[in-house]
């Protein structure tokens, strides 16, 4: 015989009774609240990306623990004052997110795409100030593992704000168009959790780089 | 399906147990015949206390073999016992293996002073430097250096300092001691002791590129007496060559090998490769590739990719006398 | 017969319906319609099918594994016998890197992903995966670094460091031309694939479990995936970050890995082996879920101990995080955190002791059927134990000392990488290739396969460890004779031969039944979790109806009534067929899963396929600093992530 058992001589027509009332089984009834698998894909994106931050910073604090001096290769530690300043406009643009989400209840359009602009803005602001902060470096990625970290970390996260800021666009175009309006909250509030993380990352990478 | 084909099927798995059950005596006992680079068949405290430390879990791991089997078997024979399923699980999963590797942990603890034993803060007797694909052997008292060969005296433990000129090496001689790796930019240390006198074989076990495979090294264990009487010979300046070996100098420092090699009391003083001052008096060529031998060096010098593809040292053309001449110069480079 | 003890098959006198088939035929061919994906290769470039993704995956898989292992056959050649001459130095040192690299991140990993992607909605009683597109992509994103690693050796520039890459070893300065590029690049991309399955994967066993299967009834497989999906999020970003600053110290002219500027060599290894050491358990998890799949099945009893079970892969998967420094015992690290590194190493035993106690109580407590997915449960039983136990041995500090490097420590990962994972993976293909293709393999051969793999499997790698204990370092291309491993690694190179032609077996197997094998029903085994309870192979919408779960194996409970509606309309209008018609599956909530709303699962879209070619693009732009194409690639990437965007669905709640 080339098939297994299948297990059909086990099989009688006693046993409990066939049906059972719908929704008896207290785990069957509906329930309202949960989030949307979307929202949870973005959070354990975040995880992962979290991970990785938390990996290359480590990496920084272990060179950093193993050398003599610090930074090396004569490096000038990087200003406080500017990038500091900036770190606040970065971590200020998260707000206006919770203002849209807020006008995004209540249905109101203008206020959504306004807020959206202004964390826009305020995200772009800092990019091009990264900008102006990196082609002034002294050091190039070459000099020393200190140099290579550096340029690497920051490059790391403005690459993320540039995609976050690509989404932000794009986020802007679908209120604009009504693919994000009343009852379509979910391309807001997963665009609000990267746009936050891609803040928090930056403290993380700001603190451990400029302040440590 | 029937009743006589369930019955039927248990047996084929059972012999399979079985026969897994009784490889690994057998293994025991063709591991013991062979000792000449085995874990085995130490010659060291450090390596003793990690063979002891093998032999236990040996035992204990046959006897968890033997049993899960015995019980997996009887699993398929015996059928719908009731059972306490929390109470084998926490037996059999979790007591009984703890109990294991708690004696397992505390032999393990017990050996790891001896078999991870770094010299504390001595200063190091010997230096060596892994390369691609050789040992630099150093002994900075003396004031010499060696290669592919540790020569240390038998019965007291000697602190070796090991560091790399280029990639991550591993210093491996099993029947002395456990490995430790020679990291770019990082020092470490090993203490080789050796009970008795005699040459103990290792090799090279970290993965650093083609010629990994022929990264050997002897280290040689000599009586105190000996021993001193190796590095006394060493520290003397070395006879000035005669005859045909005489010839053989010129040709070493007129052909390419005086560009990598260094020879002690001589213009040869490059240390690219190895030095080869007590050259003569070595076992072996190319880091262990063949037994240092008239017939086999020249093969060596005239191409020494023949033996040893993707060595760094080039092929040499020579003219017969040369070669001849050099031979006897490099054989007679021998302090002893 | 007295009354059976409830959750076993005995007491399974009512299946669940095969989805109650609507009388009208008419409204079966309109779902059918609404599921069906273009034709040919235009369909297969589209589909967003978790089913054909999954199979792309095992299949894909399965010509690696058969690349790989020809890779190590032509490199037993070579060691059969001491001063070989089959292969040169380099080629051999091209060949075990390869064939490491192939057979863990481009054959274990993806593979056990596929039966993951094709099970995972089977199981958990829905229509699709979380993100169907998102799953698409991973399988373009590995075929093509796939295909970019195996482009390498076809080039004769193949990655020669290792399957680790350690620095400085696989430096420019040491490994020039583009080997190592190749494979830092092909391993980052992997690594985004495997992340991003995992993302659906959890994703899908959060929300998409039938109405009923609260945390409680969830399927030991899809345990094992979670367990394995959460691993990757949290440790493949570490490899992401060692092949990446890796790559870029190649191409980029970073120094991160130079001592002589500050950098250090060691770091790539803590962070290569902090992915490393979770990677055998990512592999291992999904493995032993299969085990604890189909054990039950063959004993006709439900898993004992599911709780222990499932806090085993739990423990398992949390605890393979401390031992990463374990891989670096012999580098010189303090005695003391290799202590604390070896005792964590060593605890993870305790997890897997409790997995052996609880197969062999429900062994205890069923009635074995020998077939041949048990067979090689069986296998894996027997071998995977050889390498728990050496597993134990290694994590002993002084005795890793002697072994590290050494063929004992390839006798070890062998035993459990092929023994605990490749033997379950074969249990698999048995177990659910009824349920893929409609048709049964022949039992007969597989028995042989299985034989003859098991056997020859202890000949190849059993040898090993006293080769190791004999002093035979790995990775070398050459040895002497006179030290006593000649015969040993004669014995190895027939036995990996041997191991060849069993699995040869199963392939003449799988082609023999795919042509005319005999056609099975829904249910050849009597299986106990959701994917029996739909026709083999299953339609593409999966369930007609949304199973109601009542217990942990749904199929064995006795039956209750469809959950079509009760309350809340807008959460449970996908239940029945309508929702199959409107390509629609119910989210459930809470650890209880009830319904609380809706997906629809996407048209089927070259946005994957799109995406995941514009990512290797980009990468192929990297290793070959072609900037142009690099940019090119970069910029359809960040496009296909926009339209992505623009495409999220605006309705969730």
């Amino acid at each position: 015989m080339s098939t297994p058992s299948t297990g059909t001589a086990s099989r009688d027509t006693s046993g409990p009774p066939r049906q059972i009332e719908p929704g008896s089984d207290a785990r069957l009834a509906p329930l309202t609240q949960g989030r949307a698998p979307g929202w949870w894909g973005m959070v354990w994106l975040i995880a992962t990306e979290a991970m990785l931050f938390a990996g290359v910073l480590s990496t920084w604090f272990f060179i950093r623990t193993i050398s003599d001096v610090w930074p090396q290769g004569g490096a000038e530690p990087p200003a406080l004052g500017r990038p500091g300043l900036f770190s606040a406009v970065l971590v200020l643009s998260a707000l206006p997110l919770s203002w849209a989400a807020a006008s995004l209840r209540r249905g109101r359009m203008t206020g959504v795409r306004a807020a959206l602009a202004v964390s826009w803005l305020l995200g772009f602001a800092f990019l091009i100030n990264l900008g102006f902060e990196y082609q002034a470096l002294e050091f190039v990625p070459g000099d020393s593992a200190y140099a290579s970290l550096f340029h690497l970390i920051v490059g790391l996260h403005g690459l993320h704000l540039v995609v976050a800021l690509a989404m932000g666009a794009v986020v802007q175009l679908k209120a604009g168009t009504g693919r994000l309006g009343p009852g379509r909250h979910l391309t807001l509030q997963i665009f609000t959790l990267y746009w936050s993380f891609v803040t928090v990352a930056w403290l993380a990478v700001f603190v451990s780089l400029y302040v440590a | 399906m029937t009743a006589t084909e369930r019955h039927a099927r248990p047996r084929s798995p059972i012999r399979a147990s079985k026969i897994l059950a009784v490889v690994p005596p057998a293994v025991v006992l063709v591991a013991c015949g062979e000792g000449t680079q085995s874990v085995l068949d130490p010659e060291s405290p450090g390596a003793s206390r990690i063979s002891s430390v093998w032999w236990l879990m040996f035992g204990l791991g046959v006897a968890v073999y033997l049993t899960v089997t015995v019980l997996l078997v009887a699993a398929w024979w015996r059928r719908r016992q009731a059972l306490e399923v929390n109470r084998a699980v926490v037996i059999g999963g979790v007591a009984l293996p703890l109990i294991l590797l708690g004696v397992i942990g505390v032999e393990s603890v017990r050996a790891t002073g001896p078999a991870a034993d770094r010299g504390g803060a001595e200063d190091a007797d010997i230096v060596v430097v892994g390369e691609q694909w050789w040992w630099r052997v150093n002994y900075p008292d003396a004031g010499i250096e060696t290669a592919n060969e540790v020569h240390i005296p038998a019965g007291e433990p000697v602190v070796v300092e090991l560091r790399s000129a280029d990639v991550i090496h591993s210093f491996w001689v099993p029947r002395l001691a456990g490995k430790v790796d020679l990291v770019p930019g990082r020092t470490n240390r090993l203490v080789l002791e050796a009970d008795q006198p005699g040459t103990y074989r290792g090799s090279c076990a970290e993965y650093c590129g083609l010629q990994h495979a022929n990264m050997r090294i002897l280290v040689i264990a000599h009586e105190p007496g000996d021993f001193d009487e190796w590095l006394e010979a060493r520290s003397r300046p070395p006879a000035a060559p005669s005859g045909l070996a005489a010839e053989g100098e010129r040709v070493f420092m007129d052909q390419a090998c005086s560009g990598c090699h260094r020879v002690e009391g001589t213009d040869a003083q490059s240390t690219v490769g190895p030095d080869l001052t007590d050259f003569g008096a070595r076992e072996e060529l190319g880091a262990g590739v063949l037994e240092n031998n008239r017939g086999n060096l020249g093969g060596w010098i005239i191409n020494p990719q023949d033996q040893k593809p993707g060595a760094l040292m080039p092929a040499t053309e020579l003219t017969g006398d040369e070669l001849r001449a050099l031979l006897a110069y490099l054989e007679g480079l021998d302090p002893q | 017969m007295t009354a059976p003890a409830p959750g076993t098959a005995e007491a399974a006198q009512h299946r669940l319906d095969p989805s109650p088939a609507p009388d009208d035929p008419e409204l079966l061919k309109r779902i059918d319609d609404h599921w069906e994906e273009r034709p040919g290769l235009t369909g297969l470039l589209t589909t967003v099918d978790h089913k054909r993704i999954g199979l792309a995956y095992i299949i894909t898989a399965f010509f690696v594994f058969l690349l790989a292992g020809m890779l190590a056959l032509t490199m037993r050649a070579q060691l059969a016998q001491p001063q070989g001459d089959v292969l040169d130095p380099e080629t051999y040192g091209q060949l075990f890197t390869m064939h490491g690299t192939a057979m863990v991140l481009l054959f274990a990993t993806p593979v056990l992903i596929g039966f993951a992607s094709y099970l995972l909605p089977l199981m958990l009683g829905t229509r699709q995966l979380a993100f169907p597109r998102l799953n698409a992509f991973s399988y373009w994103l590995y075929l093509l670094a796939a295909l970019l690693m195996a482009s390498s050796l076809g080039l004769n520039d193949a990655p020669d460091g290792g399957w680790a890459s350690t620095t400085p070893l696989s430096s420019t300065e040491y490994s020039s031309g583009h080997g190592i590029d190749i494979w830092a690049l092909a391993v980052v991309l992997v690594g985004i694939s495997t992340i991003t399955s995992a993302v659906n994967f959890l994703v899908t066993t959060q929300k998409l479990r039938a109405p009923g299967m609260g945390i409680d009834r969830i399927p030991l497989f899809v345990w094992s995936v979670v367990a394995m999906s959460l691993m990757a999020i949290f440790a493949v970003p570490a490899l992401i970050l060692a092949a990446g600053l890796l790559a870029l110290d190649r191409l980029a002219g970073t120094v991160v890995f130079s001592p002589a500027l500050g950098g250090d060599v060691l770091l790539y290894q803590h962070l290569f082996w902090f992915w490393g050491r979770p990677e055998v358990y990512m592999l291992l998890l999904p493995a032993v879920g299969i085990v604890s799949t189909i054990i039950p099945v063959a004993t006709r009893t439900s898993h004992a101990g599911y709780r222990w079970a499932v806090v085993a892969f739990a423990a398992v998967a949390s605890l393979s995080f401390v031992g990463w420094v374990h891989h670096m015992s012999t580098t010189g690290i303090p005695t003391g955190a290799a202590g604390f590194f070896a005792v964590a190493s060593t605890i993870v035993v305790i997890p897997l002791a409790v997995l052996y106690s609880c197969w062999i109580a429900t062994m205890l407590l069923g009635r074995v059927r020998f077939t041949v997915p048990m067979l090689y449960v069986a296998g894996f039983l027997a071998t995977f134990l050889v390498g728990l136990i050496s597993g134990v041995m290694l994590s002993s500090l002084p005795f890793s000392l002697q072994t590290a490097d050494s063929y004992f420590a390839v006798a070890h990962f062998h035993y459990v990488l092929n023994g605990g994972v490749v033997f379950p993976i074969f249990a698999a293909i048995y177990h659910w290739f009824p349920k893929m293709t409609g048709r049964q393999l022949d039992q007969g051969l597989g028995r042989w396969s299985f034989w003859v793999m098991a056997l020859t499997f202890q000949l190849t790698f059993f040898p090993m460890h006293i080769l190791g204990l004999l002093g035979m370092p790995r990775r070398v291309y050459t040895y002497e004779e006179g030290l006593g491993w000649s015969a040993l690694n004669l014995t190895i190179s027939i036995g990996a031969a041997a191991f060849a032609v069993g699995v040869l077996l199963t392939l003449v197997n799988v082609a023999l039944t795919l042509r005319r094998g005999q056609r099975t029903e829904a249910d050849p085994w009597g299986g106990d979790t959701l994917e029996w309870s739909v026709p083999s192979p299953p339609p593409r919408y999966n369930f007609l109806a949304t199973p109601a779960v009542r217990g942990v194996s749904p199929l064995w409970e006795p039956p209750g009534g469809e959950l079509t509606s009760s309350g809340d309309e807008d959460a449970t209008s996908a239940l029945g067929p309508e929702g199959a018609l409107e390509r629609a599956s119910t989210v459930t909530s809470g650890a209880d899963a009830r319904p609380s709303g809706r997906v629809t699962a996407p048209e089927p879209s070259w946005l994957p396929v799109v995406a995941a070619a514009a990512v290797v693009v980009t990468a192929v732009g990297a290793v070959y600093q072609a900037l142009l194409v690099l940019a090119a690639g970069g910029a359809a990437g960040l496009v296909a992530v926009l339209w992505w965007t623009w495409q999220t669905e605006g309705d969730g709640r």
